[in-house]
């Protein structure tokens, strides 16, 4: 049921959709929907400024653009020509024509229309994403969801054989911002063991990736969005499911994911996990080491988290057992199906909901706050520091990340270089200092 | 109460085209009898704005409005939404999931004015369709007249929808009617008193305001970084001077209309020289002496270049006539639409380059790829999109926004992104090399292809 949501975070699932399939290298996606949808997505997931003109960071989106004719008599034949000459304008891939709210309720005949070009050899799915089904997220689970299960009829080239291959869900490209960044650190940390990751977005996917995904020996499963798709992978092909404890970050969770993969593929040698932990070790000793000074005048902080499920509660972990920090609460903005975890922290909320998520830092009584850069102006008022990890505009997808001892480490750096923010003056304060 | 008419789309209040490939003088010809220009519309097309995002655009620009978007969430997805913590807190949605698409939610869209109203206590509130509510039909007059009585303080509704026009300013004036609404006319007119309305800030824009008071004259700026406040002094304001016609015509023809605020007739000042004509005219206007400047000669900087100019049109003629100062053959504008308010500028650049192509198309980046390879001007100047595909196809190019040039420094600013362009020409021979965004083929054809005269 519909409900009230201000200053909320995250798109629709028709936006969560476009940026998976966007990510994608190869794919051309195809939006059927009215003008409008798609650009709010491709232009808000990156932090522009501006609406105008085309987005400029992302391939051509293909649309049709729905006119007020459409919505009255239906807008099938306008997909049937537009399909047509995407495939002539666009270089061949795999087109992925999503659907929005408008054409699902007018009740348009997407799959009959996706159908013709297929019996035509062309390689077209199709994804139904209207932004009334959820958030982004929600869209990225649907989308890759359809894809891992109906891999093999997608008209695709073979995939070659690559022994140990893990493909990785979870992770939302764009909407989960560092996201190309976290893909390549797992991709290397994988490979130090012997294991080839199968990233499918970002400069490391395409493809040839997607069509690899029922040849991997399991699927890793970083967030509650990488689930459902694992699953309708693992039920076709037999890919076995790994869920990990969300992002690892810092070296102990490295460990922890290494040994669990080890364990549900049999492909991982010991000496190979000891032989990187010793290197992640090393990395994170050192960035300890130069922020130590920092973070003892710091001293031990609780905590306010606000991110999405596929980060906020593995830094939590991170900052609870490594830095021995309090997390007095957590908020998870992408609001994932499912109990939420009690361990984390003293307070945990799922809500996208900006003034709920404001009331959660309020009544959390915390000394510092990581969260989005939206939350700038709160942390000022409470007078409290407060460490960026989101709203960071296109940029951080090249940003490093946070997986691994280097992702620790930035983490570390982004703490410690925050300056502790003074009080802002009100007159009720200057009231009751009196 | 009767039923309010339904806000008149672009096309059809001043026949708005959003698609056309043509030289000036065959668009000239477009606009040059009573009939409406015909429409022409895509049979493949990238995806567009639509009016929703474009009222966002202009709403979210006052600082005390709350802004409620009646659909699900995606809809409610606005500008810098990301970053922009304080236009982010003011908007709000009311989430409607599938059960609402069938149903109605009347009630949620109360309870959601409500919440806002709590939460930031807005000096007013504005409703915005979103498709879903145009296609169910959904109830906003009423809900917005009761919550606005409960609250007592003015809520309005931009009839916005997202498919009704397939020009994205339609949004605009469906903002600028909303705002509209919101004024309360009291007290007297203010004879020495003026609205600049802009959609842009900036030193240019403050140094434009500035020159604006040495006349005698208090500047009334809006709707970009106002408050709510700076609506209701704009009804008693003496005129109105316009920095963005494309955005805020409607807002200002809605002030003379409703309000008597008379708009001062001067093309964007954009330059030394149409700078000097806007302080002219709005010196006769309002009976002040304006001292004018002996502009400087101009600087031949772009002798020779073919350019191309791309953005919002009004800015885009007025960009030409400054590059046709510094000695530029402009061969072609490229801009999101043209209507009516656009004759006399198209008019005038056609007298001057009738052979220069016009492309109208806002967010096609595969017609912008096909008109810049075919026409391979020396520099492409304006809109990021464009200035991105230029560079994609080894041509130097600058981005420059409107902002940037307003005024008498305007000139100055566009001959440094002159200058930086052509010096840094190196990232265009770089970007050249990276894989193409659309088939070969396909940039062989003609560049309108699949624009067709639209059968009624
Ligand atoms: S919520 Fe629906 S109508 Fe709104 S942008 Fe998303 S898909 Fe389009």
């Amino acid at each position: 049921m519909a409900r009230p949501l201000v200053g909320f975070h995250d798109g629709c699932a028709l936006h969560g959709a476009l940026a998976t399939a966007a990510a994608i290298e190869g794919v051309t996606p195809l939006v059927h929907s009215t003008p409008g949808c798609a650009l709010r997505g491709a232009f808000s997931s990156t932090g522009a400024q501006n609406f105008r003109g085309a987005p400029i960071h992302l391939s051509p989106i293909s649309s049709t653009n729905l006119a007020e004719k459409h919505i009255v008599f239906g807008g099938a034949s306008r997909l049937r020509e537009q399909i047509k000459n995407t495939l002539s304008v666009l270089p061949r891939g795999l087109l992925v024509v999503i659907t929005g709210c408008p054409t699902e309720m007018i009740g348009d005949d997407v799959p009959a229309m996706v159908r013709e070009a297929v019996t035509q050899g062309e390689a077209v799915v199709d994804v139904g994403a209207a932004g009334f089904l959820g958030s982004a997220h929600r869209g990225y689970e649907r989308l890759v969801s359809v894809l891992a299960s109906r891999v093999g009829e997608l008209n695709l080239a073979p995939a070659s054989e690559a022994p140990g291959l893990v493909n990785i869900f979870g992770i939302v490209p764009r909407y989960d911002e560092t996201w190309a960044s976290d893909l390549d650190e797992i991709s290397r940390l994988l490979a130090g063991v012997g294991l080839t990751a199968n990233p499918i977005f970002g400069p490391g996917g395409g493809l040839s990736s997607l069509a690899a995904l029922p040849k991997a020996v399991a699927s890793l499963v970083l967030s509650p969005w990488g689930l459902a798709p694992a699953q309708a992978l693992q039920e076709k092909s037999g890919v076995a499911t790994v869920v990990a404890d969300g992002l690892p970050i810092g070296a102990d969770a490295v460990e922890k994911l290494l040994r669990q993969l080890a364990a549900a593929t049999g492909a991982v040698e010991e000496t190979a996990i000891e032989r990187l932990l010793s290197s992640e070790r090393r990395y994170e000793d050192f960035a300890l080491d130069e922020t130590l000074d920092a973070l003892s005048r710091l001293g031990r902080r609780r905590v306010a988290l606000v991110g999405n499920s596929l980060l906020a509660g593995s830094l939590a972990r991170f900052l609870v057992s490594t830095l021995g920090w309090e997390a007095s609460a957590l908020v998870l903005t992408d609001e994932p199906d499912g109990p939420l975890p009690t361990d984390l922290a003293g307070r945990v909320v799922a809500t996208a909901d900006g003034v709920e998520t404001a009331a959660a830092i309020r009544a959390s009584g915390a000394d510092f706050l990581i969260a989005g850069a939206r939350y700038g102006a709160l942390a000022a008022e409470l007078g409290i520091p407060l460490a960026a990890i989101a709203d960071l505009g296109g940029r951080a997808s090249l940003s490093g990340g946070f997986v691994g001892a280097r992702g620790a480490a930035r983490l570390l750096a982004a703490l410690t270089a925050t300056p502790v923010a003074p009080k802002l003056f009100t007159p009720q304060a200057a009231l009751a200092a009196r | 109460m009767a039923r309010r008419p339904r806000l008149q789309t672009r096309e059809t209040r001043l026949g708005a085209l959003g698609a056309r490939l043509g030289d000036a003088e065959s668009v000239v010809a477009d606009f040059a009898g009573d009939d409406l220009p015909q429409k022409r519309i895509r049979t493949f097309s990238e995806a567009a704005h639509d009016d929703l995002s474009a009222a966002l655009d202009v709403l979210g620009l006052v600082e005390d409005l709350g802004l409620v978007v009646h659909g699900p969430r995606g809809c409610a997805v606005g500008p810098g939404a990301a970053q922009e913590s304080a236009t982010l807190a003011r908007i709000a949605v009311t989430d409607l999931d599938q059960r609402d698409t069938v149903l109605g939610a009347g009630d949620a869209l109360a309870r959601t004015l409500k919440r806002l109203n709590d939460a930031v206590n807005p000096a007013a509130l504005v409703v915005l369709g979103s498709p879903v509510v145009a296609i169910n039909n959904d109830e906003i007059r009423a809900v917005v007249a009761e919550v606005a009585t409960e609250i007592g303080k003015p809520v309005v509704w931009a009839r916005t929808d997202g498919f009704r026009s397939h020009i994205a300013a339609t949004g605009a004036d469906a903002a600028a009617d909303a705002l509209l609404n919101i004024v309360d006319f009291q007290g007297e007119r203010e004879p020495d008193l003026v609205n600049l309305l802009t959609s842009w800030t900036g030193p240019a824009i403050d140094d434009f305001a500035a020159a604006i008071s040495t006349l005698g004259l208090r500047v009334n700026v809006l709707p970009a970084g106002a408050k709510v406040a700076a609506l209701h002094r704009a009804a008693r304001a003496r005129a109105s001077v316009v920095l963005d016609p494309d955005g805020l015509d409607a807002l200002a023809s809605g002030l003379s209309e409703r309000f008597g605020v008379p708009v001062l007739d001067a093309p964007p000042p954009i330059g030394p020289k149409a700078t000097a004509l806007t302080l002219t005219r709005l010196a006769d206007l309002t009976g002040r002496k304006i001292h004018a400047e002996a502009s400087a000669a101009a600087v031949d900087f772009l002798r020779d270049k073919r350019i191309v100019l791309a953005g919002p049109s009004a800015f885009a003629f007025a960009l030409a006539d400054l590059a046709e100062a510094a000695g530029a053959e402009v061969v072609g504008l490229t801009l999101p639409h043209l209507d009516r308010t656009h004759s006399e500028p198209l008019a005038r650049f056609s007298e001057r380059r009738p052979k220069a192509q016009i492309h109208i198309g806002e967010a096609q980046g595969f017609e912008l790829a096909n008109v810049l390879q075919r026409l391979a001007p020396d520099l492409v100047v304006g809109a990021p999109d464009a200035v991105a595909a230029a560079l994609r196809l080894g041509i130097p190019a600058a981005r420059l926004d409107p902002a940037d040039v307003i005024g008498v420094s305007g000139a100055d600013a566009f001959a440094k992104a002159v200058s930086d362009a052509f010096a840094g020409a190196a990232l265009a021979r770089r970007l050249a090399r990276s894989s193409a965004r659309y088939s070969a083929g396909w940039l062989r054809r003609s560049p309108d292809w699949h624009v067709k005269l639209e059968v009624k």
